[in-house]
């Protein structure tokens, strides 16, 4: 996944570069706007991480010229302002995701991989969990090396818990994806679906955080 | 001074009185001239009517035989002497029998019967004979007196009404004083804004454009030092995030659980709450910040909060219990998000490994509650006071646990915007704190979901 890095601070490219390179991304630093803008046009990364505070050509401006020229390279902003005003504009021009500084290196991390898989490429589409494998192309489960058969909504379930591995989704987020396919859902739906999902997989691995949510837990 | 009002009527009093009596002392010296000239003249005409009677028919008679004429009220009396000062022809009782006055025309002052008089003397060319008259002084004086006194009298009584209408009108003209007086002694600490007097006298506009300057001149020297502190915070926010890079970079190539290593993100974790929270604090003034209120669903973002923080509390091992149902309130998102964290996060920093965290909702007629409630070691009454403040921290610096301070100063900000208050209690594990945020039941909301629940 090549992935074009644009940040003034060297200290900070320097160390995120590293990091990023460590996580299996192809990094190319540019430090200003207009190199970036150039660095699109002759060599378009997958990726692309924009500071919003170049030296040069305000951040905005650059996702601006960006976006009218090339609609298509995912991007996510990093910025030390973080004004939610600042963030609507960033994602209104066209952004994928937004991230203030200070950030943790796996939250960059999972939020870039998020953005990856939605480019739809063989390696980003896969998401693994223990021995779980699920694969977002085909919306296909396997565990072990054995298939495993999903409803459409047990689908949407396991993606966002995989998705989101080790964290707490609340009842209201998850009922959230349950919603997404556009029908009523009743009251205990989730519950039902989390009950089959445990069936197939396995009782322990969607563990039930009492009157928050539920969290996939694996080794 | 003690007060401007009793000060004034005092000195307009003892004015009005020390004039009055000047003018009195000098009323009575002019009252006394003018008594002198009209005695005068009736000393006058009495001589001149002595001597037309004399020249009408001369006395024949001899000085003892003449005592019979007297008048009686003690208050005039007269002596007819011959031409050659000799011989007392005739006289009134009062009169000694010896001459009242130097036989020289004119008036003179004399004493006799044990009373100063006034004599008048005078030759009488068509009979003569020299004609004394005399009148007792202390007539005329008695006659200004009395007029005098009737004046001073007048102002005496008049002293106390003066007082009342003095003290009225001063308070009336001291009322803008008073006004701004209030306006100071009801101003808050944070508030800054100028003075609001309508139309004040210019001895006051001086003053409260004084205190308008100052005032602006504070707000703007505090809005610099905030301003300073939020650039300052947000200018570190890029160096802490290379720090954590660099961080996480030198773990990948050292073996695992480092202690040095460990300190260095503990404390790298430190700065950059720090920095959040001092950032927040100076976002979340209200001259800041503009809240976009929208009905939120309490519960689900506490629910939401808890499930962001649930691996801080698997990693302390505490448990933590939720409950609530759907309860609809007026608010900012983002606001009301940072409330409930600060709080979560709070009861998490302060409970021991182990110890018990619960967050509840719920609501009654007027209020919806927020309460969240740990098993840690609670908060002493002198300290409730105080946790607002900024920068103050439970148990000092020394303090372990302790996080930058700033937490609850944010959270009563939050809670003074959306009018909601806040209040420690003990909680139900027995030691520990329970904080309740107490959101006003809105309308708005109700009606958004009318059975209260989503």
């Amino acid at each position: 996944m090549r992935l074009l890095l644009v940040e003034d601070d060297t200290s900070l490219a320097a160390g995120l570069s590293l990091a990023l390179r460590n996580k299996g991304f192809a990094v190319n630093h540019v430090a200003r706007g207009d190199h970036a803008l150039l660095a699109v046009q002759t060599d378009p990364p997958d990726l692309m991480i924009l500071d919003l505070g170049l030296p040069d050509i305000d951040g905005l401006d650059v996702l601006r010229q960006l976006r009218n020229t090339n609609r298509t390279i995912p991007v996510l902003i990093l910025t030390a302002r973080d004004t939610t005003s600042e963030k609507i504009a960033g994602l209104d021009l066209g952004a994928d995701d937004y991230l203030a500084k200070p950030f943790d290196i796996d939250e960059l991390d999972a939020r870039l991989r998020a953005m990856s898989r939605r480019l739809g490429s063989a390696t980003g589409s896969i998401l693994t969990a223990g021995d779980l494998s699920l694969n977002l192309a085909t919306r296909e489960l396997t565990k072990g090396d054995q298939p495993v058969d999903l409803s459409r909504r047990e689908y949407a379930l396991l993606r966002a818990l995989m998705e989101n591995r080790g964290k707490v989704l609340t009842r209201e987020a998850l009922e959230g994806k349950l919603y997404a396919w556009g029908e009523e859902v009743a009251s205990n739906a989730l519950e039902v679906h989390i009950h089959h999902l445990r069936r197939k997989l396995s009782a322990d691995v969607i563990k039930t955080v009492r009157g928050i949510g539920y969290s996939l837990r694996l080794p | 001074m003690k007060s401007i009002r009793s000060y004034l009527v005092i000195a307009v009093l003892s004015a009005i009185t020390l004039t009055s009596f000047v003018a009195a002392l000098y009323g009575y010296r002019t009252s006394v001239a003018a008594a002198q000239t009209l005695f005068d003249a009736q000393l006058s005409d009495t001589a001149s009517l002595i001597a037309a009677l004399l020249a009408a028919q001369p006395p024949q008679t001899t000085p003892e035989a003449d005592r019979g004429l007297t008048p009686s009220a003690g208050q005039a009396a007269f002596q007819i002497w011959t031409e050659d000062q000799q011989r007392l022809i005739l006289y009134s009782a009062d009169a000694p029998a010896t001459a009242i006055a130097p036989f020289e025309p004119g008036f003179h002052d004399r004493n006799f019967n044990g009373q100063r008089w006034r004599v008048l003397v005078r030759h009488a060319q068509a009979s003569d004979h020299w004609i004394l008259v005399a009148q007792r002084a202390d007539t005329r004086y008695l006659l200004a007196d009395s007029i005098v006194m009737e004046s001073v009298l007048a102002v005496v009584i008049s002293l106390p009404v003066a007082a009342l209408f003095i003290w009225i009108i001063v308070g009336h003209g001291l009322r803008l004083l008073a006004r701004l007086a209030s306006q100071l002694r009801h101003k808050k600490a944070a508030d800054l804004s100028p003075l609001d007097l309508d139309d004040p006298p210019e001895e006051l506009a001086v003053i409260v454009a004084a205190v308008n300057a100052l005032l602006n001149r504070l707000a703007r020297s505090f809005a610099r030092e905030r301003r300073l502190t939020a650039d300052a915070a947000h200018e570190l926010r890029t160096p802490i995030a290379a720090l954590k890079i660099h961080l996480h970079n030198l773990a990948a190539k050292l073996p695992p659980g480092d202690p040095t290593l460990a300190q260095l993100q503990a404390e790298a974790t430190r700065l950059e709450h720090l920095i959040t929270q001092i950032l927040l604090l100076y976002r979340m003034e209200p001259e800041h910040y503009r809240a976009t209120m929208e009905v939120l669903d309490l519960t689900e973002i506490a629910r939401q909060t808890v499930a962001n923080r649930y691996a801080e509390f698997e990693c302390k091992e505490q448990e933590i219990h939720f409950e609530g149902h759907s309860q609809p309130i007026l608010g900012d998102r983002f606001a009301i998000t940072t409330l409930v964290d600060n709080l979560v996060a709070n009861a998490s920093r302060y409970t021991p490994m182990g110890g018990q965290i619960a967050v509840a909702t719920s609501a009654t007629t007027e209020r919806v509650i927020l309460e969240i409630s740990d098993s840690g070691p609670g908060m002493a009454e002198s300290e409730r006071e105080r946790v607002f403040d900024r920068f103050y921290r439970i148990g000092g610096d020394r303090n372990p646990a302790s996080g930058s301070g700033l937490g609850l100063s944010i959270v009563k900000l939050i809670a003074d915007l959306h009018r909601a208050t806040i209040r420690f209690g003990a909680s139900a594990f027995g030691t520990g704190l329970s904080v309740r945020v107490e959101f006003p039941l809105s309308e708005e909301a109700a009606v958004a979901t009318p059975d209260g629940s989503a």
